[in-house]
């Protein structure tokens, strides 16, 4: 591969330079594009990231926009992933912003990560929600939704709007998924909540006989059975065959696999 | 599935109007579909359902955004590739970029900037064009850019394209709207720019709306209708080069997918009249 002259590195990194660095000494012809960019960035900020941009005034959204033309080293090439590398730039600067808005910019970028995530969010065929009943759950598996990204924040959300929570109350975790008719849904998560789903993300899958008896302690059967049906239903997990389970809790529940066959 | 002729006219792929082209069969007025290959790429979700209803339907040409192929970093390998894994999986022939840059050593800049049209640089981005083409196993179609920007020492448009033509037998997605902005604000003669251009080498054209600013300079918006002058301008071209497939282009204030489609028929019809087919 030939090298670049160098007078195009040159004159290419000087005009990229006078992009990120604008100032009035500038040319017109190079203020222009540092307005482009300066707007495509702004405008992937405040669309991906709405509340998040309502936590600031303008003026600071427009000095971390230019902090970020000046300063980002933004390897994403696709122009939607200017949102990733803001969040990305902004986490390195963790004193820039109180952390607390942070969360939020966090939070929204969690968001659109559910949308775009190229996982397929399907159900086994065999096992839709209205097919499984409370009795059958002992013979299943299951699995966690391959979008779902868990996230905890100093903030409840209630109707699309941020209500940040006092500083010695606990922090709030939701569960960001997206379902099967692609809305992606953020689940507020309670404690009990957690502790059924921390097995589940430990293993990937698990049979429901072993995640009852790792939350035995903390709920009875009958309570897990109840979660898993209406976690189920809303696409958080899901009920597969007892086949797809990790070899860990395949061995422990072979017996199993004769019902299903 | 219907083919792409010299004769097809196409619109950008919106998100304003994926439901009404999903939800309805293939319309008679619109014989292509053009999209971004990186705003749909490693997708899931609404987006690839929506992709994969649309490609049964129309023909796809992709037109990148992200490429950079007037950079002096390293070609991005890894980007290139999945663009050609997403080319193959929607069978889609056609792969236009912009000769531009959007990348300096410090990172990505998310935009198209001009790059020096220097003779001394042509045997570097044929590099990077054949390694292009060789990934892709396709012809790289590269598109004029609007510039707001000249380097001292710049050759025109015109010889600077033939030249990579010439070298690696790239094709050229004449954007007649840019270089009707461009002649206009940088003071040359349009009709000549084009007529300068390798004929055999134009793969389709591109045609969309500009702002003019209060100081006359004209930016490349894709935000309004077609102008009229540029409309006439079109109809020079397809007179001196032939008919090819024609895209119109809207980014801003989108209208909807009836008006595009008018505005499609419109432009094509005044263009088209007594203008040779070229047979490729």
């Amino acid at each position: 591969m030939q090298r670049p002259p160098q007078n195009m590195q040159d004159l290419t990194q000087a005009f990229a330079n006078g992009v990120r660095h604008t100032s009035i000494e500038q040319a017109r012809s190079i203020t222009r594009y540092h307005e482009f960019v300066r707007d495509n960035v702004r405008s992937v900020i405040t669309h991906t990231f709405p509340m998040f941009s309502q936590q600031l005034p303008k003026q600071t959204i427009d000095h971390w926009v230019n902090e970020f033309l000046l300063q980002s080293q933004a390897i994403e090439p696709e122009f939607h992933h200017i949102a990733t590398e803001f969040v990305r730039f902004l986490q390195t600067h963790s004193n820039a912003l109180p952390a607390k808005v942070v969360s939020v910019l966090e939070y929204e970028w969690v968001l659109f990560n559910a949308e775009i995530n190229p996982e397929i969010v399907t159900l086994p065929i065999k096992h839709q929600p209205e097919t499984v009943t409370f009795e059958s759950l002992s013979r299943c598996t299951l699995q966690l939704n391959p979008t779902l990204q868990l996230i905890e924040v100093p903030f409840h959300v209630e109707n699309n709007a941020i209500q940040f929570i006092d500083e010695n109350e606990p922090s709030q975790a939701y569960a960001v998924y997206r379902n099967t008719r692609h809305q992606v849904l953020s689940q507020p998560l309670g404690m009990r909540d957690r502790i059924v789903l921390d097995p589940l993300c430990q293993h990937g899958a698990i049979t429901f006989e072993a995640l009852a008896d790792a939350v035995s302690t903390y709920m009875p059967t009958r309570d897990v059975s109840a979660w898993v049906l209406h976690f189920n239903h809303t696409n958080l997990i899901w009920i597969d065959k007892v086949s797809n389970v990790d070899s860990d809790f395949a061995t422990s529940n072979q017996h199993l696999s004769g019902d299903l066959s | 599935m219907r083919t792409i002729s010299p004769t097809s006219k196409g619109i950008g792929l919106r998100s304003e109007h994926i439901d009404v082209l999903c939800q309805q069969p293939a319309l008679e007025g619109i014989n292509f579909l053009e999209l971004a290959p990186e705003n749909w790429m490693n997708m899931g979700g609404t987006k690839r359902e929506a992709l994969e209803c649309v490609a049964d339907k129309y023909p796809l040409v992709a037109h990148g955004l992200s490429l950079s192929i007037g950079d002096v970093q390293p070609l991005n390998i890894e980007f290139v590739k999945q663009v050609g894994k997403f080319l193959d999986r929607y069978n889609i022939d056609i792969y236009s970029e912009h000769l531009s840059f959007s990348r300096d050593q410090q990172g990505y800049l998310y935009e198209l900037l001009p790059i020096p049209r220097h003779k001394e640089n042509i045997a570097f981005l044929s590099d990077r064009i054949n390694a292009v083409q060789d990934i892709l196993q396709r012809p790289l179609v590269l598109e004029n850019i609007s510039y707001y920007h000249e380097y001292q020492g710049d050759i025109p448009e015109s010889e600077f394209f033939s030249l990579l033509v010439e070298k690696t037998q790239c094709e050229l997605l004449l954007d007649i709207n840019n270089a009707y902005v461009n002649a206009t604000n940088h003071d040359y003669d349009a009709l000549a720019m084009i007529k300068s251009l390798p004929s055999d080498a134009i793969r389709y054209f591109h045609i969309a709306g500009h702002l003019k600013e209060d100081d006359n300079f004209l930016l490349d918006t894709h935000g309004k209708d077609v102008s009229h002058d540029v409309i006439q301008f079109a109809k020079d071209v397809f007179d001196y080069h032939g008919a090819r497939p024609l895209l119109l282009e809207r980014d801003h204030f989108v209208p909807s997918l009836e008006c595009m489609t008018e505005e499609l028929h419109h432009i094509h019809d005044c263009v088209m009249a007594s203008t040779p087919i070229v047979h490729r």
